[in-house]
């Protein structure tokens, strides 16, 4: 079941294009990897995906329940409670503890000021998934970068989103950490959810990515898996790169050689 | 550290209840505290069996008004500078970032600069509301109605300016040395002399500016991670923003109008409630409002017991209770914030 789609989006920053006539769509079940240099206009069009930011023109289609509707007909709340949106950098401005970090997530369900039974069983679900239940009384100022990054991760989970929009949820972290990320967001597809994440490590990308959304200026250059995506010609002509590209059994392996010019 | 843990161990309702608590004790407390020997149970008597009594016209004419007015302005600046720090994500914001307390401070200065609050007591307590509004709409008009919070903050900075400017040239100007000083005293923050037509004129406003604010409390909670991702959740940053600093401009324009500017309750006390409630920024309205309630009520209850000749004005006080104790405060949670 198609959750997402848009078409022709574009978005104009003062009088640049940053996004133009840019199509996407996302199945139940996918975990999408959008991919491309920086400035490509990921984050922009993750925004304009997630509803924070109004398109110049396109429309987006979501699908919270049953049929696909445009997303300004539906609802801030109904939106919210189907799609979540992981920001890049969400630096959170107070030392909260861990757990009231993460009933942030129950708000597009909760309308009163206490927690539900509901909300209880949901931050404790996601606690547990995200591996961070020990963390539950920490402040949140005091856990390092890869523990931060799960408990935002559970923060997003404890809504019970069908569709994650994560832009860069790995950027930064350690290898393990990055995995662990990867982990948590490729289950959540394989459990009819689905995900949409900015990346920039093409290796992990290809391992977990479903599909691969390669953009550049904007615009959409290539899509499909990942090894047909990831081609050493696509590398080149986007990235400006030469890259040993080896398909193996477990995933792609990308090592970049060195640079070329490009245009 | 240990004192962190044992801070942390009062669960909310039970800081609210203790809280409340204090504040009904310090109520009753400055209620019967006074130079004439008059008790408040005797008072209470006497309304109810419509007896006039020296008891009755001191406590419920002379002092009532004023220990109100303590407890509604010092919660309308707790539960604002809570407020405004939450919305701005900043610990050192307070309410009168936005230029609204020295819009309002203005607006009462023009009507003691002309000498027209002995002409009728509302003069001064309307225009400083007139005061806080205009500084408020002005701040719109610079910044636009579509506005980001760091162009609402710049326009509110500029107006906050320009009205301190205006005070300046006012003091400059005065026609006279009595005009001159009453404007200082004023400037300075009291409740010295208030009637219960201060508590009827305010009332309305910090009532409507509180529940704009209070029914704020979700959206603050969810501000702690960013506008983005409030908006995220399902709120509307916009509407949510503009609702919460009608609702401050309402009851800290409010709060000036009747009682002048009284300095550091808006920053201190949110500072001070911060860990005890979690440092959630929806639960740390309701205990700033309670707290803010204590320190004014306090500092009023020693402005009342110095007695001399020239009274010691509150706000004043505050500052000299609100400085220090706020440096020590910075000092002990220096290494979580730097």
């Amino acid at each position: 079941m198609q959750l997402l789609n848009a078409k022709n989006l574009s978005l104009h920053l003062g009088n640049k294009a940053v996004v133009e006539q840019m199509n996407i769509h996302v199945d139940a079940g996918e975990f999408v990897g959008l991919i491309g240099p920086n400035g490509a206009g990921k984050s922009s069009l993750l925004r304009m995906l997630a509803g924070l930011v109004k398109p110049r023109g396109g429309d987006v289609y979501l699908t919270p329940q049953d049929t696909s509707t445009p997303i300004n007909n539906i609802s801030a709340q109904i939106r919210a409670r189907f799609m979540a949106y992981l920001a890049q950098h969400e630096a959170p401005a107070w030392p909260l503890n861990v757990k009231n970090l993460v009933a942030l997530g129950r708000s597009p369900w909760n309308s009163t000021v206490n927690t539900s039974v509901t909300d209880e069983a949901a931050i404790n679900a996601a606690l547990k998934m995200t591996d961070v239940i020990s963390l539950a009384e920490r402040p949140v100022t005091e856990l390092s970068g890869g523990e931060l990054q799960r408990v935002l991760l559970a923060r997003v989970f404890a809504g019970n989103p069908k569709l994650i929009i994560a832009d860069e949820p790995i950027v930064a972290l350690d290898v393990y950490h990055q995995l662990h990320i990867m982990e948590l967001l490729a289950a959540h597809a394989q459990q009819g959810g689905a995900v949409v994440a900015a990346l920039h490590d093409l290796s992990l990308a290809s391992r977990f990515c479903t599909r691969l959304v390669l953009m550049n200026h904007g615009k959409l250059v290539a899509q499909g898996k990942p090894v047909n995506v990831l081609t050493p010609e696509n590398l080149a002509e986007v990235y400006g790169i030469r890259a040993h590209v080896d398909c193996r059994d477990d995933g792609v392996v990308i090592i970049p050689v060195k640079r070329v010019a490009h245009l | 550290m240990m004192q962190g843990n044992i801070v942390q161990r009062i669960s909310f309702p039970l800081l609210v209840l203790l809280l409340a608590t204090a504040v009904v004790a310090t109520f009753i407390f400055s209620l019967s505290m006074g130079n004439a020997s008059i008790s408040v149970v005797q008072a209470v008597k006497d309304l109810f069996s419509h007896t006039a009594s020296l008891h009755q016209t001191v406590v419920w004419e002379i002092r009532l008004p004023r220990v109100l007015l303590a407890v509604l302005v010092g919660a309308t600046l707790g539960v604002a500078g809570a407020a405004m720090q939450g919305f701005l994500r900043n610990p050192l914001a307070e309410p009168g970032i936005l230029g609204i307390s020295s819009g309002a401070a203005l607006g009462a200065v023009i009507v003691l600069y002309f000498g027209l609050s002995a002409t009728a007591w509302y003069w001064l307590p309307g225009a400083a509301i007139l005061g806080a509004l205009i500084a408020l709409m002005l701040v719109y008009l610079l910044a636009g109605f579509r506005s980001s919070v760091l162009s609402l903050i710049l326009a509110g900075v500029a107006i906050h300016a320009i009205a301190l400017a205006m005070i300046a040239v006012a003091l400059n100007f005065a026609p006279s040395l009595f005009a001159m000083q009453e404007i200082v005293f004023w400037l300075m923050g009291s409740l010295a002399n208030r009637n219960i037509n201060h508590v009827y004129v305010s009332a309305p406003f910090i009532a409507v500016g509180w529940v704009l604010l209070f029914s704020r409390y979700r959206f603050l909670n969810a501000l702690s991670l960013g506008e983005e991702t409030a908006a995220s959740l399902g709120f509307n940053p916009q509407r949510e923003s503009n609702l919460l600093l009608v609702g401050i401009a309402l009851c800290v324009g409010a709060a000036v109008a009747v009682s002048g500017s009284i300095g550091f309750v808006g920053l201190v006390i949110p500072h001070l409630m911060r860990p005890l409630v979690g440092y959630s920024p929806g639960r740390l309205l309701l205990a700033s409002a309670f707290g803010g309630a204590l320190l004014v009520l306090g500092a009023d209850i020693l402005v009342r017991q110095l007695d001399v000749a020239r009274e010691l004005k509150l706000g004043v006080v505050t500052s000299l209770i609100g400085g220090p104790f706020f440096l020590i405060l910075i000092l002990k949670t220096r290494s979580r914030w730097i």
